[in-house]
């Protein structure tokens, strides 16, 4: 039912993870992953299996307290709350539409209708979701939503972990591809329900099936309508397929007192057809649906890792090219922590910018093209005259105790709109007193930046 | 007209604190984070359903460089700079990108004075002049206000910055600015504009009149609960002996409780007649200002020392002695004086904490009752009393800026009843004993104008 309960557990505690990270000096958090890169091997290694990798460094035992391991044990949760209501639903539904006394034969329409048609209307509905702006409007009927809701408010952690996706598109994504899974893990448990009730009703008792309509639908309408139902297994499975001797024989009208014509043996060859269409449109229908959105829900939690900010700035470290990498220190090791100290690493960035004229404490020299940009500066000048390789990084130093302002975000986006997607750009806050202990200011910035929603620009 | 001011600046720089403060009200929203505030809210100064000005809280400048850019392309000499503002304003009213400025600058066009607010503990920087310079083109009177939100100081190079775009500059402490600076202050918003002197003059008037009668109100609250204190009293009848220490220990407790609950309220009202709604009372560790009153602690820290006890005890008994020598003419040889004050002394020293007793009536109907209170520890309305001073002193003291708990720190609080004076302990102590004998409104309002004096 869920088999990503890994990746998903993985990447909300990962996430997690390195929010809390943020409070650690950056010092100890280069030296802590350049140490772990340093295992990596292969450079051309995938983002995500480095992040893995990084992961699997840091935590070699599994904590079943995690908020990852909760977040997975909920939906594992919904799923079987979503199965068992299906399986519930398919069996009472279907005992109640099989209900026969020996007079009149059930009527097959009816039976389609319930078990057939409208589950397909809801099928189809369903696969609107993703193209759809906003999930609200036809996600109100979805059992899935209304499961999640109520779990929602009852697990605070459910909530935190969709805050805690970088991007409102993200989140979004998650909630979609996760309502898909749920409806479809409904219907599926509906129709194996319905399926395997009929089965079993069928084996121990005598069921007869007809068909009978007020409107003026002729055995030759209804003959052609069922083959079509039925052209997915006519060609392998043809006593499946309601013969025209067998619909025109099993029709009925409940006042007609006249002697019927209708052999009672004849009467029962409709369960094949019904069992085919809850197995082909019940089931089989669904359970592609199923995969294709287990695919398109690993990847969004795969994107939603990979975007956050936070793992930008991890790959980041990772692939800081360091000749010699210092064993890994803890903070008490590392005196102070003094922010000359992220000068450590300077030299990784391509192109520096000062915003405000925010000084950089460094007294060494810096050899990298350097500027001080403010609102009113050209960028696009600017960036003409910088080369920046396909995978580089920007470093803006800003003051700290200023907190940003919308011209800061406007000239992040003239920088991104220049730069290619795979440029990182690294904001700098510095304090007055150069420390690193001005973490109330950096948590403005940092919550700042995240209104951006871009992965790939981060606070140090 | 009623004086308007518009506290515009950076975001995150104080201006709800300064707001908050000037006008009384601790119910604005405060936040360290910026950009909280997105709407520009009027609050009015009310005093005696008087309003004495208006503040209004706006957000901060987010973009201000290109809104002067804007402004010097609209506008080619100096005296149509106001009109740009206008204009500005009228054709970016629904634009999303400027819906801060647009919130900020409509109350200047509307006529409001400028207090501009930056943050003195933060180094200036050149940033701050395109907003600067957008306030000076509104041709609003204007005045700069260093609010000084951290520990470092950059005063004087923010002083050389802002004496060229305002016409005053003043140092307020949004947190910790008191009467006298709130009221400088608000004289210097009249010497802006000439305009609102009468009403700014007439508002100082008030506020002092009002101070005034909060220290009295306070006063009377607080005579009301030593009064209390001194004459509460619990009863309870019993059928039988084997009730009473039951029974006893029971009216104790709720004796207790409610002279606790009556402090409760007292402070509750003094909080009130300062306009504080709510403060939160919480904090961990060390509060001595929530110490339960009857603790060993409290009657330490905030009741008379042994020492001044006695001393107290002492001279109240030699006050009543010295009225015998008076009586007899002096031939007594002050012996009633003498007499007086050891039994005095020796009564506070050996005071009893017994605050309940067994007493017996109507005999011959076998009938009881246990009666409680009032409390006979000498040193309990001392306690109280210190502990009512102490929190009036806070309270008055606090700006409505400050959002933290009510607390304070061992060395702060210690000795506050011993620092009494002795004639004021004196005469306080005469009042306790009077109360005790017997009360009557008259020793209420004197116990007040005594409590009042010292506030």
């Amino acid at each position: 039912m869920l088999p990503n309960k890994s990746l998903l557990t993985d990447a909300i505690n990962i996430i997690t993870w390195l929010e809390n990270d943020q409070n650690t000096a950056w010092q100890e958090r280069l030296s802590r992953d350049q140490h772990i890169a340093k295992n990596l091997g292969d450079e051309n290694i995938e983002p995500e299996a480095r992040v893995f990798f990084w992961w699997k460094q840091l935590n070699t035992q599994k904590n079943k307290e995690s908020r990852g391991e909760k977040v997975a044990n909920l939906l594992i949760l919904v799923s079987w709350i979503v199965s068992l209501t299906g399986i519930l639903t398919g069996i009472t539904l279907t005992i109640t539409l099989l209900r026969y006394d020996g007079t009149d034969p059930i009527n097959v329409l009816i039976l389609l209708t319930w078990l057939i048609a409208i589950p397909l209307i809801f099928f189809f509905l369903t696969l609107l979701i993703p193209l759809f702006n906003s999930i609200n409007p036809i996600s109100v009927l979805n059992p899935g939503r209304w499961v999640i809701s109520y779990l929602k408010s009852k697990h605070a952690y459910l909530n935190e972990f969709l805050s805690l996706a970088n991007s409102d598109i993200a989140t979004d994504r998650f909630i979609r591809w996760r309502l898909i899974l749920h409806s479809q893990q409904f219907g599926i448990a509906f129709a194996m329900a319905a399926l395997l009730t009929l089965l079993f009703r069928a084996s121990v008792t005598d069921l007869a099936f007809g068909w009978s309509t007020t409107l003026a639908i002729n055995p030759d309408n209804l003959s052609t309508l069922l083959h079509m139902v039925a052209a997915p297994w006519s060609f392998w499975f043809s006593e499946a397929v309601p013969s025209y001797s067998l619909i025109e024989q099993s029709q009925f009208y409940r006042l007609d007192n006249s002697e019927t014509t209708m052999s009672p043996v004849i009467l029962t060859e409709w369960w094949k057809f019904i069992a085919m269409c809850l197995l082909i449109y019940g089931v089989a229908f669904r359970a592609v649906t199923l995969f294709i959105a287990n695919l398109n829900f690993r990847r969004t939690l795969r994107n939603m890792l990979l975007n956050h900010y936070e793992v930008t700035a991890l790959l980041d470290r990772l692939d800081t090219a360091v000749e010699e990498i210092d064993e890994f220190k803890s903070s008490e090791q590392i005196e102070g922590n003094s922010e000359a100290q992220y000068l450590s690493n300077i030299d990784d960035y391509d192109l520096i910018l000062k915003w405000n004229d925010a000084k950089c404490p460094s007294k060494q020299s810096i050899t990298q093209q350097t500027e001080s940009i403010n609102s009113q500066t050209n960028l696009e000048n600017l960036f003409q005259t910088v080369s920046l390789s396909t995978d580089g990084k920007i470093l803006i130093i800003v003051k700290s105790w200023e907190p940003p302002l919308l011209e800061f975000h406007d000239t992040l986006k003239i920088i991104r709109s220049l730069t290619k997607k795979n440029i990182t750009v690294a904001i700098w806050p510095i304090s007055i007193n150069n420390d690193d202990n001005d973490l109330s200011n950096k948590d403005i910035w940092r919550q700042s930046i995240r209104k951006i929603q871009d992965p790939g620009i981060y606070i140090l | 007209m009623t004086p308007r001011f518009a506290v515009v600046g950076h975001p995150n720089k104080g201006k709800s604190s300064i707001v908050s403060t000037l006008v009384e009200m601790s119910e604005i929203p405060i936040s360290n984070t910026p950009g909280s505030t997105y709407k520009s809210q009027s609050y009015a100064m009310r005093i005696q359903n008087q309003t004495l000005y208006n503040l209004i809280d706006t957000p901060g400048f987010q973009r201000p460089h290109i809104v002067l850019s804007w402004l010097q392309s609209h506008c080619q000499t100096a005296d149509a700079r106001p009109r740009a503002i206008s204009k500005f304003l009228s054709e970016h009213r629904d634009h999303p990108d400027y819906v801060n400025e647009c919130e900020l600058l409509k109350p200047l066009v509307d006529g409001a004075g400028i207090l501009y607010v930056v943050d003195g503990s933060k180094p200036y920087g050149s940033e701050y002049e395109a907003e600067m310079e957008i306030l000076r083109w509104t041709g609003r009177p204007r005045m700069a206000l260093i609010n000084l939100i951290g520990k470092d100081s950059y005063i004087e190079e923010w002083q050389a910055a802002l004496d060229q775009y305002f016409g005053l500059v003043r140092i307020f402490d949004a947190f910790h600015a008191d009467l006298n600076k709130r009221i400088a202050l608000l004289i210097s918003f009249g010497e802006l504009n000439q305009e609102w002197q009468p009403e700014l003059q007439k508002a100082i008037q008030i506020i002092d009149q009002d101070w005034s009668q909060r220290k009295s109100k306070s006063a009377a609250v607080i005579a009301k609960l030593l009064f209390e204190t001194l004459t509460f009293k619990l009863n309870q009848k019993i059928d039988n002996d084997s009730q009473a220490a039951t029974i006893t220990e029971n009216l104790n407790h709720h004796l207790k409780d409610r002279i606790r609950n009556a402090e409760h309220q007292a402070r509750k009202a003094v909080e009130y007649i300062y306009r504080y709604q709510h403060i939160d009372r919480k904090e961990p560790g060390i509060d001595l200002i929530n110490l339960d009153l009857f603790s060993s602690e409290s009657m330490q820290l905030f009741g008379l020392s042994r020492k001044k006890l006695i001393a107290t005890g002492a001279a109240s008994g030699a006050t009543a002695g010295l009225g015998v020598d008076v009586l007899l003419g002096g031939t007594s040889l002050l012996l009633g004086s003498s007499i007086g004050a050891v039994v005095g002394g020796v009564s506070a020293a050996i005071g009893s904490s017994h605050i309940g007793k067994l007493k017996k009536y109507g005999m011959t109907l076998a009938k009881r009752s246990i009666n409680v209170g009032p409390i006979k520890d000498p040193n309990l309305p001392w306690a109280l009393l210190s502990r009512a001073l102490l929190h009036h002193k806070l309270i008055s003291e606090r700006n409505h800026a400050l959002r933290n708990s009510l607390s304070l720190e061992a060395k702060d609080s210690q000795n506050i009843a011993d620092s009494i004076s002795e004639d004021f302990r004196s005469d306080l102590n005469e009042q306790f004993n009077s109360i005790r004998r017997k009360f009557n409104n008259y020793k209420l309002d004197k116990l007040k104008e005594l409590i009042e004096s010292n506030l």
